[in-house]
């Protein structure tokens, strides 16, 4: 059953006169509340913040109980929408009417993720103008599946027609890469959060170097950051190394980004990156440049030209930084995680890889209780391990974080069939008596055995061949808490 | 000690922690010490309050929020999970449930109205329009031609469910 299909059906085929304008402004006539109905009594905002709690079928049944609900229920119905190149057709001719319904849109997604396989190219600047720019309240534009813009240059056409608005914007890049280097670059004045995935690119060549420096002028306020390359150089069995992707968006001079708070350079689960030395120094330089706002970090599992985690902390020094939020590989993190003072790690999410080509996982627990107890994190209240779970002891790892709450342990594939999840699981058993005895040191501890499936969907794309990622599922394997 | 007075003219005396969980009172008293005036909560009944005060004397250890954004949405959703105490404490009456959402809204208790919210919002999960009429005692107010698009309707709701 296509869902978006039919709300976007849904979504197109009624137009009521008693529809508001936006949720700021809130129905006015009581129409269909009679005398104690205390639910209709509530504030509008609180009627808003239940609707938000449920399921898209809960709200549309709920619009269809009275006419006062259905108005209440319209602007958060219409507040986010999917168009596919299915439906693009019809909204194409709705936006010719001026459709009012419109103004409810905040959102767009464009495209599927959930159907790698029926993804189909579609160029986005097809529909910018004559769809998109019919939204004026369109603050969040995501790019999925096979939707694209053509290189910068589809950037600035975005940022031209859209960058007044928008604050969080998810867009993939494929080339060609040229740019005319009279056009001025395109402003997003009030862009909060900002993803670019980039495909079919040699991301060595000099032009994409040029052009990267521009990406801090364009964005002001910038606080999320998120980068991503799609893979080119796969292999399907063991665990993933991709072909050579030097940093070179941190080349110098350094982008900077003075609010910037989040930045995840981001590659799929299964896939380590290979880092050389000149490439960490660039990175090094760009966190030192953010090292007063950034509060989350997210880098992918490194493959680093040295030979133990020991060797790494001598060649990166990271600058000290306040992070809240830290996930990388095991061969670095504790590299980035020391603070000044060791004894005040302010770190409360803790994400690890485990997976390495340079070591056995045999040593995965002991590597963990070794950077646990050289440099303290105090105050983790989550951790996430993503690990292949074969032979590690987790059972002594709760007792280095005091304040810990959450502990996930993930496994990761590349498909279902992939991960020996029910292998995993027996040994899970045996291990939750432990994890009990572990327990009473804790105020709280839940321990939840995942499994995430990472989906892809190739294409060819600028003379490659490309592993996109599409989407994850994870399946809960197990739970236990105290 | 804060001592709060409500409308129906009953008097509460309560330990600083558990009443400065209400922000409204935090506010009112300034964060100093033991307030002499007992403070005038207008809005609320003293059957209410007591609800209240319950509710923040149970949280009153609780450790403040971490400062951690976002997330995946797993990680959201698992922040929002109530224990077992907060469920068997909001079930109750409707009317007095929607008292409790208004006066943590006034009192300004975030987790407590997130709380209600979310019992409002389990009541309705899994009704059809008729049920949902029927328990907050709503007439549809629809004419005929949009009825009969309503029957449509419902049946994508059902279609968004399978």
């Amino acid at each position: 059953m296509d869902v978006p299909q039919m709300l976007k059906n849904f979504f197109l085929a009624r137009t009521p006169s008693n529809v508001v304008a936006s949720t700021q402004d809130p129905p006015q006539v009581a129409l269909g509340s009679c005398p104690g109905s205390f639910f209709l009594d509530l504030p509008n905002e609180i009627i808003f913040m239940i609707l938000k709690e449920l399921k898209l079928s809960e709200i549309l049944r709920f619009s269809l109980s009275s006419k006062l609900c259905y108005t209440y229920a319209v602007p958060i119905l219409k507040h986010s929408i999917v168009i596919t190149q299915h439906s693009e057709p019809t909204f194409r001719e709705s936006a010719l009417t001026c459709n009012r319904d419109f103004d409810h849109v905040h959102s767009v997604q464009l495209g599927r993720m959930d159907r790698p396989g029926a993804a189909e190219r579609w160029n986005l600047s097809q529909i910018l103008r004559p769809i998109l720019g019919s939204f004026q309240n369109l603050d969040t534009l995501t790019m999925v599946g096979g939707s694209f813009v053509k290189g910068w240059e589809g950037l600035d056409e975005v940022g031209r027609e859209l960058g007044g608005t928008l604050r969080h914007l998810r867009i993939r890049l494929e080339p060609p890469f040229s740019q005319d280097e009279t056009m001025v670059p395109s402003f997003f004045p009030n862009l909060e959060s900002f993803s670019l995935l980039i495909s079919g690119m040699d991301a060595r060549s000099q032009h994409f170097q040029a052009i990267l420096r521009e990406v801090s002028i364009r964005f002001p306020v910038l606080r999320q950051l998120k980068i991503g390359f799609h893979i080119g150089a796969f292999e399907t069995s063991g665990f993933v190394v991709p072909a050579q992707y030097p940093c070179t968006f941190f080349s110098s001079p350094p982008s900077h980004f003075p609010l910037l708070r989040s930045f995840d350079l981001a590659l799929p689960l299964c896939v380590s990156l290979r880092l050389s030395l000149s490439n960490s120094q660039s990175l090094l330089q760009f966190l030192d440049s953010h090292k007063e706002t950034l509060r989350e970090l997210a880098l992918p599992s490194f493959l680093l030209p040295v030979l133990s985690p020991r060797d790494a902390f001598s060649v990166f020094t990271f600058p000290p930084m306040r992070l809240l939020r830290l996930q990388s590989g095991i061969d670095i993190i504790d590299a980035i995680s020391h603070p000044n003072d060791y004894s005040d790690n302010p770190i409360q999410h803790l994400t690890l890889y485990m997976r390495s080509s340079a070591r056995p996982f045999l040593t995965v627990g002991e590597e963990v209780r070794s950077i646990a107890t050289q440099w303290p994190h105090r105050n983790v209240r989550r951790l996430t391990i993503f690990a292949p779970g074969i032979g590690v002891d987790y059972t002594g790892i709760p007792l280095f974080f005091p304040l810990l709450e959450d502990f996930h342990i993930q496994f990761v594939s590349l498909a279902k069939y992939e991960s020996p999840v029910a292998r995993n699981f027996a040994r899970w058993e045996t291990q939750k008596a432990q994890f009990l005895s572990l327990a009473h040191t804790l105020r709280k501890l839940t321990v939840q055995l995942m499994h995430t499936i990472e989906i892809y969907r190739v294409e060819r794309l600028g003379g490659q061949v490309n592993m996109i990622l599409e989407d994850q599922e994870q399946e809960a394997c197990s739970y236990w808490t105290s | 000690m804060v001592t709060v007075v409500v409308s129906d003219g009953v008097t509460f005396t309560m330990e600083q922690d558990v009443a400065f969980q209400c922000g409204l009172i935090a506010d009112f008293a300034g964060g100093g010490g033991d307030q002499e005036e007992p403070i005038p909560i207008q809005a609320v009944n003293s059957t209410v309050m007591r609800k209240v005060i319950e509710y923040c004397e149970h949280h009153r250890n609780d450790p403040p929020q971490p400062e951690v954004p976002e997330g995946t949405p797993l990680e959201r959703k698992d922040r929002r999970g109530r224990d077992a105490w907060d469920k068997q404490f909001i079930q109750v009456e409707q009317e007095l449930l929607f008292e409790i959402i208004l006066a943590a809204n006034y009192l300004n208790i975030k987790p407590l109205l997130d709380l209600g919210c979310s019992q409002v919002a389990e009541m309705m999960k899994g009704k059809t329009p008729a049920e949902i009429q029927q328990m907050f005692n709503i007439v549809n107010g629809f004419t005929a031609d949009e009825e009969a698009q309503n029957g449509e309707g419902e049946e994508k709701a059902r279609n968004l469910n399978s």
